[in-house]
């Protein structure tokens, strides 16, 4: 078993201990997919999910559009926090790209260190809907 | 003679441009910096009152001062040579992270019969202006046959994902006016000579998307908190409450090695 926040600490770890380019590119990936997990935790476990499908995309894409239209009956700051968690989400999306795909680019510490504070605040984000999701599955 | 006013256009352009050299941070008016070059400009706005609106006005925008900046252009508007006017006064919003308002002027710059195409046509691109570049081209290249020399691949593609998304222009600078916005409030202007890099992003599980990043000279924090404050106003002020569709745009960490925005 592992969770959003295991990703997480491996990303800290790693950008710790990391000597240049290709250790970058291992940060920014487990970030990315702690905030990924975690957004997709957070998506599954809404009351009523978005029915957006988009045709022709992977889950990566579905996810964020899901998060970018939820579904219209649900709580005002569910509402927020989802389109929030997407607007975070397709900003570091681009940097995992870059560095699991685009070797000739040259990947940076700072572009690792940005990845590992957005997913941070994904995380908190996520986090900060708990109370929220509990209270309307009780309802 | 027109010796002493060449002069003076020339010594404040120059000090402009050594002041953006110096630090991309947004100055303030009242500094002694800035009031040294506002009594030079007021010098030379008894000789050439239009090339003193327009020094106001670029000092306006590196004071991140939006009123100062059109109040300047206004006035410079009103007096002869208004191709110029609004050449120097788009690079001045540009720096003010005006880029809406920049993408409108940007348009009337790309007409080629105003000869400033390919004096433009890059920093237009990476003001969003994508479309807006593309379909101005071949009337471009039979004016300039020199364009045909240079490789419009990379505008090429990004058009090819606009149009797949329904993208525009007007949408991407929705966006980054919201970042222009950000770059006020943080008192910073974007670094290097263009005010964007523009990447057409192929990841093999999804569509094709087109990727903007403003370069700032700042720190990793900083960064991260515009970045953070951008996801928020395009959750609070874009339609749909997200990034148009084909499109997402971040603050990135300049280097200190590029090249930063001239005046």
């Amino acid at each position: 078993m592992a969770a959003p926040e295991d990703f997480f600490s491996q990303a800290i770890k790693q950008l710790a201990s990391a000597a240049g380019d290709l250790d970058y590119r291992l940060v920014i990936g487990r970030a990315y997919y702690a905030a990924y997990h975690a957004a997709n935790q957070f998506e599954e476990r809404l009351p009523r999910r978005s029915q957006v499908i988009v045709q022709n995309a992977g889950a990566h894409e579905n996810l964020l559009q899901r998060l970018e239209r939820p579904d219209g009956r649900l709580d005002y700051g569910l509402k927020v926090i989802s389109k929030d968690i997407a607007a975070q989400l397709r900003m570091l999306k681009p940097l995992r790209e870059l560095a699991d795909y685009e070797l000739k680019e040259t990947i940076r510490v700072d572009q690792a260190e940005e990845a590992i504070r957005t997913a941070k605040d994904v995380l908190a984000e996520c986090n900060k809907a708990r109370p929220k999701l509990k209270a309307s599955q009780s309802k | 003679m027109i010796k002493v006013p060449q002069t003076l256009s020339a010594e404040t352009a120059g000090a402009l441009n050594a002041l953006i050299s110096e630090s991309d941070r947004f100055r303030d008016w009242n500094s002694a910096e800035i009031q040294t070059l506002v009594r030079a400009v007021e010098k030379l706005q008894k000789v050439d009152a239009r090339e003193a609106f327009v020094r106001f006005g670029a000092l306006a925008a590196i004071c991140g001062d939006v009123d100062g900046v059109f109040e300047y252009y206004k006035k410079a508007l009103l007096l002869p040579d208004v191709l110029e006017t609004k050449h120097e006064f788009w690079t001045s919003l540009l720096n003010a992270g005006l880029y809406g308002k920049a993408q409108e002027i940007g348009s009337w710059l790309l007409d080629a019969k105003r000869g400033f195409f390919q004096k433009v046509w890059q920093q237009a691109v990476a003001a969003g202006q994508v479309l807006e570049v593309w379909n101005r081209l071949s009337d471009a290249k039979r004016t300039y046959p020199e364009l045909s020399e240079l490789d419009f691949s990379s505008v090429e593609n990004a058009v090819a994902v606009m149009r797949a998304h329904g993208l525009t222009d007007s949408d991407i600078g929705s966006v980054l006016d919201l970042m222009g916005e950000i770059q006020r409030a943080h008192s910073i202007m974007f670094s290097g000579v263009f005010v964007s890099i523009l990447r057409v992003m192929r990841p093999p599980e999804d569509p094709p998307y087109i990727y903007f990043t403003i370069q700032l000279d700042a720190s990793v924090d900083e960064i991260h908190a515009l970045n953070r404050e951008l996801a928020r106003l395009v959750v609070e002020r874009l339609p749909e409450g997200s990034y148009p569709q084909g499109m997402v745009a971040s603050f990135a960490k300049a280097y200190p090695v590029e090249l930063r925005a001239a005046a």
